[in-house]
């Protein structure tokens, strides 16, 4: 073997996490596989969608090929530069973005519409890794919790003020879990908890007054009637739970269902497409696609776990945070049982931002894996 | 706690999650299931009914009496057209107003925006307070048209102006298409849909809903084109075929042909909860999702106009038709993509019939003529002619008709008529009179009687019964002296008859009579026709027993309606009526038990109770030119022809026969200006007399009859004739009907009077 491979190549070739790339592989061949069949018009005729997100993945695996090969710190110590990066492009977001139902969100280059909230999420990861590695002990403090929060507040006000709430609120999960894997005082983070849980009766009223739009009170008030028909969310709701429904076990078969092609069931090939697998596909597709994501969460957990450092760590505790909420709110919007958020499902739903964005983070979760510690001896 | 527990920590909250997900995806898509298939193949499939064209009714020479044409019919769907419109109930209930308001306020609303810039521009509808948001959200639920807005003052209720004006822009357009005003579609509109919310079940509201509501019943090929070319901009209306019934020959026949009519609210509500009912809720449910795939005979369209009488009523089952209905896979946008059941529309047959119009139409000439000359201002008449071959009736005509095809407008009217047009008095038993001494000789002279007269009996006619025979009544008109039959039936010699009756009694005239077939209609599928009756041996007691059996049932009829609650106060007026009428009877009936030598003396004179309708009274005259063997009345060209044999006693017919022609030659219809004395034609007239007295005080006016055969030397039809209320005599009056009837039956047949 030796006589091949150098004992260098050997070692990158038996650090580089295959499962990962593997499961990431799988989610998103079964991503064109449903987006081909979710870009059926109703008239009969396809949206090129599927083309379209080929050359997205094959975009997104290039940046996570770059991530995986450049050593993470070497990204970490880049922190502020990115961070600044990223609140540029969101305070550009306010000046030249595109108003699409009310909220801005995305910058148009060419082409190409780009949401800078979604590259965010991982800009975010990227800068507390660092920041709270770098805080050490401190993080075990009222003062050096409250620096990082500051660190999240900023970009968290920005998004929630395009207003995308649905994204500025998946911010919040990864400040506390990176922070609590961190060695953050469970003291300190039961009592944040306790006051945020204690002020919900005052902040609630005040956020329907004055913060939140018409149309997010209207998509609050059509989840807490989740049975509802026909209004906004509750409309997409109830068309995407028929669709999940009509599926039954094993599905109507690829392209067969009814909701999905005749086009009742509405943004099915980027929000609703966890109900395109459904309808298609059944719970059998369903579970599928669930337990690669388990699996892929599993991957991630047991590379944190071995990563030599402290910012390797938080960075694939980050990355792990933002697939599970994105998993968890996307499914769970399908299945009614989360607001309409138009929070994309990682790697399957169509859209270059969110594939590559995600590919980003699973490159940057790469690296650690590659630098880990692994019992490999040549013989 | 170590950094590496903290992990796994958190993935495990993550797979839980996962897990979590899980099983609501277990419970959604196996436990819910069913429901959700149904929910997803309701959204996506849509039925069309296709009506069958209804069979055409042709004449022998296969001219059209009813024929159902396409027409192309504009119709809406009204919550496609108006997509508030289904809103108003909830709204009314989330604002606490009436539903007539909540529509009010929706009609201002659209006034309001007319002209405005579809998306800018939005119409606050009410407040709801924030306590009530309940009530806010299960009408937002409904609708995604209707936008909540929470405000300090409550959720305010709003509606988008593109909305609101999706109805006045396609009316516009359609109106213009169309060449209409587009405020009377929209009054249209307006009623319809006050109609639908007058409706208390809700079921029945569902189903009016789906009704689209006809804005054009017939549209022209040029209208068709405009809209169907621009059905892009006209969304829910369309075209769609319907057939109606047109009636090319207007009055002619029409009673025979009879008429069509909505089935009455009973009728539909039975159907629809039997699922014969193609196009109700519950039955086009189960053709949608597949639970059905046939369509049996029995399914009707909710539309279907019925068979109310005349052969429309009678071959009902033949003519129909059986409707078909298609359904198809349609995509969010409307667009057919897949075609899941289709079964052809069945159309009804085609009923060839043994009229002759030409004939049918000569009878009603001259019958009309006669009505108007000698009938009263409620007069009627009725012309049978009958096919001696094959029973093949040739012309059934009554007086006075109406137009079927413009029986709607015309209704009103109609009802009001002193003359009644809407009787069919070709089927209506009445009075025979002397008509009936023809059927009376032949049980005056049946050998198998043992109290029978030999044929050669004779009596002597004075005018009158001695007072020894008859204590009042027994009346002839004329002195004729010695009498034997033939002359009896040529001068219509009522002693003869009075002394021959003394004689046999009642039971050979009923038994007679009931071996034609008087007592049970006499056609074979002649719709509507009316039994004749004749008093028997007991029929008095039977009599009496039909009205205490009558009173029975009116009394608890009475009882039943009285009980009910609310009070059915229609129910209760009606039972009481008939309770009223039936005990008068029973009454009457009761002190009226003994059968007098009177009533046996009317009856063989064809007076009294005695009652026929004119079919039987020319199947009377079929029975003598046939000599026995009487081919019975039918209608329909495709039914095997039955002949009812009676015996007849040779001597007695060829007496009967001699009779019968020389009341042309030398009796009652003798006379030059009637028309019969130089044909080759045999008959009997006859005049029967109704008992009582006019409003005004003068005697009842008479019924005039005439029948016969024709040609009394090789007989090919026998006809009746009857004129209903007039002064004149039977064979004044309805000779001269005869003869243009004879006229038009050798005219059809391209021949001459012989």
């Amino acid at each position: 073997m030796s006589g091949f491979l150098s004992f260098r190549a050997m070692r990158e070739v038996s650090r580089f996490p295959g499962t990962l790339l593997g499961i990431c592989l799988t989610l998103i061949g079964i991503s064109l596989l449903v987006i081909h069949s979710a870009s059926v018009r109703p008239d009969g005729t396809a949206n090129p969608f599927v083309l379209r997100q080929v050359i997205w993945a094959c975009a997104g695996l290039t940046v996570f090929g770059v991530l995986a090969h450049i050593p993470y710190p070497r990204i970490g110590r880049r922190s502020l530069v990115l961070f600044l990066l990223g609140i540029g492009a969101l305070a550009a977001v306010f000046v030249i973005g595109t108003t699409v139902n009310g909220a801005k969100r995305w910058i148009s280059v060419g082409p190409i519409r780009l949401q800078p909230s979604e590259f965010m999420k991982y800009v975010l990861v990227i800068v507390l890794a660092r920041t709270i590695a770098g805080a050490g002990p401190r993080i075990r403090t009222w003062r050096g919790l409250a620096e990082i929060s500051a660190v999240t507040a900023i970009p968290f006000l920005m998004v929630l003020t395009q207003p995308d709430l649905g994204t500025a609120l998946t911010y919040l999960p990864i400040l506390v879990t990176m922070v609590f894997v961190a060695g953050a005082r469970l003291r300190h983070l039961a009592a944040v908890a306790g006051v945020g849980l204690g002020s919900l009766p005052v902040a609630l009223p005040l956020a329907w007054a004055f913060v939140l739009k018409d149309y997010q009170k209207l998509r609050i008030l059509a989840f807490l009637d989740s049975s509802g028909h026909s209004l906004g969310g509750a409309y997409q709701t109830t068309q995407s739970m028929i669709a999940i429904g009509s599926g039954g076990l094993f599905g109507r078969g690829y392209m067969q269902g009814t909701q999905g092609p005749l086009g009742f069931l509405p943004e099915r090939h980027t929000d609703f497409i966890f109900a395109v697998i459904c309808e298609d596909f059944g719970l059998v597709g369903g579970v599928v696609v669930l337990g690669l994501y388990g699996y892929l969460i599993a991957t991630l957990a047991r590379i944190a776990r071995s990563s030599r450092d402290v910012e390797g760590r938080l960075l694939v505790t980050g990355v792990t945070t933002i697939l599970t909420t994105q998993v968890a709110v996307n499914v769970g919007m399908a299945l009614g049982v989360t607001p309409v958020t138009g929070l994309t499902l990682p790697l399957v739903s169509y859209g270059g931002s969110s594939l590559v964005a995600a590919m980003a983070g699973f490159g940057l979760a790469a690296s650690v894996a590659r630098s880990r510690v692994v019992a490999f001896t040549p013989e | 706690m170590k950094p590496a527990r903290r992990i796994d920590l958190l993935g495990a909250v993550g797979l839980a999650t996962l897990l979590g997900l899980g099983g609501r995806l277990f419970a959604i898509s196996i436990v819910r299931h069913r429901d959700l298939r149904t929910a997803a193949e309701r959204r996506s499939r849509r039925a069309t009914v296709l009506p069958p064209r209804r069979g055409a009714i042709l004449d022998r020479n296969r001219l059209p009496l009813a024929r159902d044409l396409p027409v192309q019919q504009v119709v809406v769907d009204l919550p496609e057209l108006d997509p508030t419109l289904s809103l108003v109930p909830r709204l009314a209930w989330c604002l606490r107003i009436e539903r007539l308001e909540a529509l009010a306020r929706l009609r201002q609303a659209r006034a309001l925006v007319e002209g405005r810039d579809p998306d800018e521009t939005e119409v606050l509808l009410g407040v709801v307070p924030i306590e009530e948001g309940e009530r806010i959200k299960r009408l937002l639920r409904r609708s995604r048209h209707l936008r909540g807005e929470p405000a300090p003052a409550g959720i305010r209720l709003v509606v988008s102006a593109g909305v609101l004006q999706k109805r006045y822009g396609v009316l516009t357009r359609l109106a213009d298409l169309l060449g209409l005003e587009r405020a009377a579609i929209d009054a249209q509109v307006t009623d319809r849909v006050s109609e639908i919310y007058a409706l208390d079940d809700r079921e029945e509201r569902l189903i009016a809903w789906r009704e689209p509501l006809v804005v054009l019943r017939r549209a022209d090929f040029a209208q068709v084109a405009r809209v169907t070319e621009r059905a892009f901009e006209l969304r829910g209306v369309e075209v769609r075929e319907r057939f109606e019934r047109h009636y090319p020959q207007a009055d002619t026949a029409v009673h025979l042909i009879g008429t069509l009519g909505a089935p009455s609210a009973s009728e539909a509500v039975r159907d629809v909860r039997d699922g014969r009912v193609i196009d109700s809720g519950a039955t086009l449910r189960d053709y949608v999702l597949q639970r059905r795939r046939e369509v049996p005979a029995d399914m009707r369209l909710r539309d279907e106009r019925y068979g109310r009488t005349g052969l429309e009523r009678s071959q009902q089952d033949r003519i129909r038709g059986v409707p078909g209905i298609r359904v198809e896979v349609r995509d969010v946008k409307g667009g057919v993509r897949d075609t899941l059941l289709d079964v052809a529309p069945r159309d009804g047959e085609t009923l060839e019939l043994t009229l002759d119009v030409e004939i049918q139409r000569g009878a009603e000439r001259a019958l009309d003529e006669a009505v108007r000359r000698w009938g009263d201002a409620q007069a009627g008449g009725a012309a049978v002619l009958i096919d001696l071959a094959d029973g093949g009736v040739l012309a059934l005509a009554s007086s006075p008709r109406y137009d079927p095809n413009t029986l709607g407008e015309d209704y009103p009217q109609i009802v009001k008529d002193p003359r009644k047009p809407l009787l069919h008095r070709a089927v209506l038993a009445q009075a025979p009179g002397s008509t009936f001494k023809i059927l009376s000789a032949f049980a005056i002279h049946d050998p198998a009687e043992p109290d029978a007269l030999p044929v050669g009996w004779t009596t002597t006619c004075t005018g009158r019964l001695t007072r020894r025979e008859a204590r009042s009544g027994g009346r002839c008109d004329g002195h004729h002296g010695e009498t034997g039959l033939a002359k009896a039936i040529e001068q219509s010699c009522n002693i003869y008859f009075y002394r021959a009756a003394h004689h046999i009694g009642l039971h050979p005239l009923s038994d007679w009579a009931a071996a034609l077939g008087i007592d049970r209609p006499i056609g074979l599928d002649i719709g509507g026709e009316r039994r004749g009756q004749i008093p028997y041996v007991g029929y008095k007691a039977d009599r009496l027993d039909d009205q205490v059996a009558s009173v029975a049932l009116w009394s608890r009829r009475l009882a039943e309606a009285a009980r009910r609650d609310p009070p059915d106060a229609l129910a209760l007026r009606q039972a009481y009526d008939r309770l009223e009428h039936a005990e008068t009877w029973r009454k009457r009936h009761a002190r009226d038990q003994t059968l007098r030598p009177g009533e046996v003396r009317n009856t063989i004179i064809g007076q009294g109770d005695v009652q026929l309708n004119p079919l039987q009274v020319a199947t009377i005259a079929a029975l003598v030119a046939s000599e026995g063997q009487v081919p019975l009345p039918r209608l329909i060209r495709d039914t095997t022809p039955v002949v009812r044999s009676l015996p007849l006693d040779p001597r007695t017919l060829a007496a009967v026969q001699r009779g019968m022609r020389r009341v042309v030659t030398h009796g009652t219809a003798r006379k030059e200006e009637m028309g019969l004395r130089h044909l080759d034609v045999a008959g009997k007239t006859g005049t029967a007399e109704r008992q009582g007295k006019e409003p005004d005080g003068s005697p009842k006016p008479n019924l005039a009859w005439f029948m016969g055969y024709y040609p009394a030397s090789a007989p090919e039809v026998a006809f009746a004739v009857l004129v209903d209320r007039t002064r004149g005599h039977g064979g004044a009056v309805c000779a001269p009907v005869t003869r243009a009837l004879l006229e038009a039956y050798e005219q059809a047949r391209g021949g001459r009077l012989r």
